[in-house]
């Protein structure tokens, strides 16, 4: 154990014996050398070694063993040694002695100053060990150990503070830390959603720009095929024929491509100025008119309007002095939202074209004139060669009833063939003649509705002996469901003869067969006629030929069987006039079928027209009436004629015809109601007992009807109910049996209602005649003797239409239209001329602007005056409607 | 049976058909031309007029329409012959006043069955 770590009692009595024996060993000390000094001056020099190593002996009393080697050296020294053997047993019993009371001291002490002290340590390791600073030393001295324990006091109660303190702060440090905890938790979830968020994010980013860049690739794929398209084009621009020019809205040329260069001489810096046109030398067509640059089809396309094509014709410089034609497409060009931008223009070189094109008219024309005079040439021989036909026929047929008559039968024979030669000869004529009046157009449709069986019926009787003249039979199929067709009976007849005659002809011995059926095709009805034989047939190149104008089939044939060799070639183009087919099918040696279909109902206004109505041999006047009549729209001029009574039907048609106008018929209520809706007539004239749907029904439905209400309808009926007709609306009111003149009259008037004639004349009796006449054909009359006073009727109410005299006292009829011609406030009244005197053909070209007509003034022209006046009439009241 | 008045230019048609009128019965009165024609009209007073379309002088048009714009003449019925073969044709004669209408060269049965129903339509007067 280590001296200091010995408890502080153990210390002090330690301490207080090792001073008590330290003293009493100095003191023992200090006492024998006292002693020896004395005995050495008592035993003088003698003695001097010896007490030497007495005193060193004494100093190093552990070194006995050393001491015994010296004693060697001293030989004598008895006295010495018998002195020092009492003494150290002196020294132990004294420091025993002292050690003791040193023992006994301290232990004294220890009651008065470690006691406290060792309390004081307890209580102290109590705290420490406890942790309990609530415990409190007692004082019970009022020396430094009581200060002492009050300094520990002061310490514990100023720990226990700390200790409070410290705990406060301590809770107070837990919250925090409590409350750190939360914020930092919250924090880290934070913190992962600001992860997550940036990792959906980066995702994003990475399609965004994966998108980006698969978008920019596709931008430079499409840019690329810009680039390759543009330069196709610009290659088309350079190397097409065609001009193009485009100009923006300013009239700026913003493109030109070569082609329009060198066709119009433009540059690039042109611009479309007012004067463009005429810069460029663009004309009409006709050359002549300069083309006014407004209506230039490019300037048009920059101002958003898209004219049609247009043809220009360009002045040529020197070197190409004939010029050339263009022909001139241009639109505007606008963008998405149709804001106007440019305008394109596209010219084409047509010259070629348009050169070839007028030779192709003067050489259709000259055809065309040709043709006419081959069809009058035609008309004219036929007419020439039927007159000695007339006779040869007449005195053959005359001579054969002498013979018989007078019993001179060997004639009779020879009379027959001259006669039969004669007919041949007709029927000749009369092919040759229908095919070039087809070939002309002028072979006219007159479409009527007839019964199918009842016509077949006819046709098979009439060539009954014809057809088994050969020993042939004749077999009849008509189907019961054949019915009613609305066709050319007299045109389907002939075809029907022909089939059936040719059947005839080619075959002996053998049948003949006449099939009729009624399909449905193409949403309509057809009437299907098939004749087959068992005759001769024909071969393919024959059957080529079959159906061609103007070709025979076969020379010999003809010659061999008789017959034109056109009636196939007839029947063909009388089949196509009705919108129907025919064709055929045969085996050489074993028989033919011929074929043809056709509407049920041929539709007038489908089959083409006759171009050419009037007849060659019309006189020139009655023909120039009859242009204006025609220059007419149809519509203005058309009656409809609804009656059931075919009868009723025809002598109106012609009554009406007569007077000018176009007539459609109806044979049925519903019939007329459904042309009343196409073909809006100018008037309809109405029977009112029909089967189905009577007359006041179809009066009820026009009027009814918006778009046909306006019609004027004259009801012609047999039964006098005048009143339920004009109650219902009807205008007019005619007596069946119809008087053409009064049915003429009426229609008039419903065409042109209360249209004003002036007559001007100074013969009354002139006067007179004309006015009743036109105040009979349906219009107001009102009549002048003279120029002046006529004039002076006009001012009180402007006629529709003066007729004039020439020569008249005071003011006659050319001053007349001078004065008349002079008020240009409005449009200018018709006029015709009816006068007596020849009129120069210098007057004709004179007056040609002012004057309609000229009519010659014959008392029996009534009919070509009357035709001058509805013409005039109508196109003036259509022109006042019109205005 | 009645007056036929056969207004023809031709002398071998005229010839012909008047004799056959006349073996068929018929008293016949021949004109050859228009003016000749309407001459003969009012002084013979026919039953039927045959009136053949061309014709000198006066056409058979114009010829008809001055025989029907007169009183006297108005009644009789009027049977055109014409070498013009066109429905046109037709069409032109009823329209200048003709009753019927016939194409040269003439079949004479179906003549003679116009001329029979012409007399037959004839109003009386």
């Amino acid at each position: 154990m280590h001296l200091l770590d010995l408890s502080l009692k153990r210390k002090l009595t330690l301490f207080a014996m090792l001073t008590a024996s330290l003293a009493l060993l100095l003191a023992s000390a200090a006492f024998l050398a006292y002693d020896l000094v004395a005995s050495r001056s008592r035993l003088a020099d003698a003695l001097h070694t010896q007490a030497q190593i007495g005193a060193g002996t004494v100093t190093s009393p552990v070194a006995i063993r050393d001491e015994h080697a010296t004693e060697e050296p001293l030989p004598d020294l008895p006295p010495w040694r018998e002195r020092l053997s009492r003494y150290p047993g002196a020294i132990v019993l004294l420091t025993l002695a002292g050690a003791l009371v040193a023992l006994l001291l301290s232990m004294r002490v220890h009651r008065l100053i470690a006691a406290p002290i060792i309390e004081l340590e307890q209580t102290l390791k109590t705290v420490a060990t406890d942790k309990n600073f609530t415990l409190r030393l007692k004082r019970t001295r009022n020396d430094e150990l009581g200060a002492l324990v009050d300094g520990v006091n002061a310490l514990l109660f100023e720990i226990q503070r700390r200790e409070m303190s410290l705990a406060r702060t301590n809770d107070a440090l837990l919250t925090q830390t409590r409350q750190l905890n939360h914020e930092t938790s919250e924090r880290q979830r934070l913190q992962h959603e600001l992860a997550t968020l940036a990792a959906t994010l980066e995702q994003r980013v990475a399609e965004r720009t994966s998108a980006a860049e698969q978008r920019a690739r596709e931008l430079k794929g499409s840019r690329d095929a810009l680039t390759k398209q543009t330069r196709i084009v610009q290659s088309i621009l350079d190397t097409m024929s065609d001009g193009v020019i485009v100009a923006d809205d300013a009239g700026r040329l913003i493109l030109t491509n070569p082609a329009a260069k060198r066709m119009l001489k433009v540059s690039d810096t042109d611009q479309l100025t007012d004067d463009w046109a005429e810069r460029h030398g663009f004309y009409r067509p006709d050359m002549v008119t300069p083309y006014p640059n407004d209506e230039f089809p490019l300037m048009q396309a920059i101002r958003g309007r898209a004219p049609d094509s247009a043809q220009v014709f360009v002045l040529g410089d020197r070197r190409d002095s004939q010029g050339a034609w263009l022909n001139v497409d241009a639109m505007p060009l606008r963008d998405e939202d149709g804001v106007l931008h440019n305008g394109l223009a596209i010219f084409r070189n047509i010259t070629a074209s348009k050169r070839a094109e007028d030779a192709l008219l003067k050489a259709k024309n000259a055809a065309e004139a040709a043709n006419r005079s081959k069809s009058q040439f035609l008309a004219n021989m036929s007419h020439e060669l039927r007159t000695p036909l007339n006779a040869i026929i007449g005195y053959s047929e005359m001579l054969q009833e002498y013979a018989r008559d007078t019993g001179q039968e060997e004639s009779i024979a020879d009379l027959e063939k001259i006669h039969g030669a004669g007919r041949h000869l007709q029927s000749l004529i009369d092919d040759i003649l229908d095919l070039s009046k087809i070939e002309a157009g002028k072979m006219e449709l007159l479409l009527d509705t007839f019964d199918v069986t009842q016509m077949i019926h006819e046709v098979t009787t009439t060539l009954q002996t014809l057809v088994e003249k050969n020993g042939n039979s004749l077999e009849v199929n008509c189907a019961a469901e054949a019915g009613f067709m609305h066709a050319d009976m007299t045109k389907v007849r002939q075809v029907l003869f022909n089939f059936l005659s040719n059947a005839g002809k080619f075959t002996e011995n053998g049948t003949v067969r006449l099939a009729v059926s009624r399909v449905n095709e193409d949403g309509r009805d057809w009437v299907r006629f098939a004749v087959s034989d068992t005759g001769i047939g024909m071969t393919e190149a024959q059957m080529a030929r079959l159906f061609q104008d103007f070709t025979q089939v076969d020379a010999s044939t003809t010659r061999k069987y008789g017959g034109t060799g056109l009636g196939l070639a007839i029947s063909r183009r009388y089949c196509e006039m009705m919108g129907g087919r025919i064709d055929c099918d045969s085996t050489a040696g074993k028989g033919s079928t011929f074929r043809f279909e056709l509407p049920a109902k041929v539709d007038a206004r489908e089959v083409s027209r006759p171009v050419d109505v009037r007849d060659v041999s019309r006189p020139a006047d009655a023909a120039d009436a009859g242009d204006s009549q025609a220059s007419l729209p149809s519509a203005d001029n058309l009656v409809l004629v609804i009656d059931d009574d075919p009868v009723a039907r025809e002598l109106m048609t012609r009554v009406l015809s007569k007077e000018g106008f176009e007539v459609a018929t109806a044979a049925s209520g519903a019939e007329g109601l459904a042309l009343a809706r196409q073909l809006r007539p100018a008037v309809i004239t109405l029977d009112v007992i029909m089967p189905d749907m009577d007359g006041w029904s179809v009066l009820a439905a026009l009027k009814g009807s918006r778009d046909l209400a306006d019609i004027p309808v004259v009801i012609a009926t047999m039964t006098d109910d005048r009143h339920t007709g004009y109650v219902l609306g009807a205008s007019d009111y005619l007596a069946k049996p119809i008087d053409a003149a009064r049915l003429a009259g009426v229609v008039n008037r419903n065409v042109s209602p209360g249209a004003l004639v002036l007559v001007v004349d100074d013969d009354p009796a002139a006067r007179q005649i004309t006015g009743r006449l036109l105040r009979k054909a349906g219009w107001r009359v009102i009549e002048a003797e003279n120029g002046r006073v006529a004039l002076r009727r006009v001012e009180e109410e402007r006629p529709d239409l003066i007729l004039l005299d020439l020569n008249m006292p005071e003011m006659d009829g050319f001053s007349l239209i001078d004065a008349l011609r002079r008020d240009t406030s409005q449009p200018p009244i018709p006029i015709v001329v009816v006068t007596a005197k020849d009129v120069t053909e210098e007057e004709r070209q004179r007056w040609k602007g002012s004057v309609g007509q000229f009519v010659q003034k014959v008392a029996h022209r009534q009919e070509e005056l009357l035709g001058a006046v509805r013409t005039h009439v109508r196109a003036s009241v259509k022109l006042k409607r019109v205005a | 049976m009645g007056k036929i008045l056969l207004v023809e230019d031709n002398a071998m048609n005229r010839d012909m058909l008047s004799r056959r009128l006349i073996r068929s019965g018929y008293s016949v009165v021949i004109a050859e031309d228009g003016r000749q024609g309407i001459a003969s009209a009012h002084a013979e007073g026919p039953d039927v007029i045959l009136m053949d379309m061309s014709l000198p002088e006066i056409d058979g048009w114009e010829a008809t329409r001055q025989l029907k714009g007169d009183k006297s003449t108005r009644r009789i019925p009027v049977i055109a012959l014409t070498a013009h073969a066109m429905s046109s044709d037709r069409q032109r004669c009823l329209e200048a006043g003709c009753d019927d209408y016939d194409t040269k060269p003439v079949d004479f049965q179906r003549l003679l069955t116009k001329i029979h129903a012409a007399l037959q339509s004839v109003p009386e007067s």
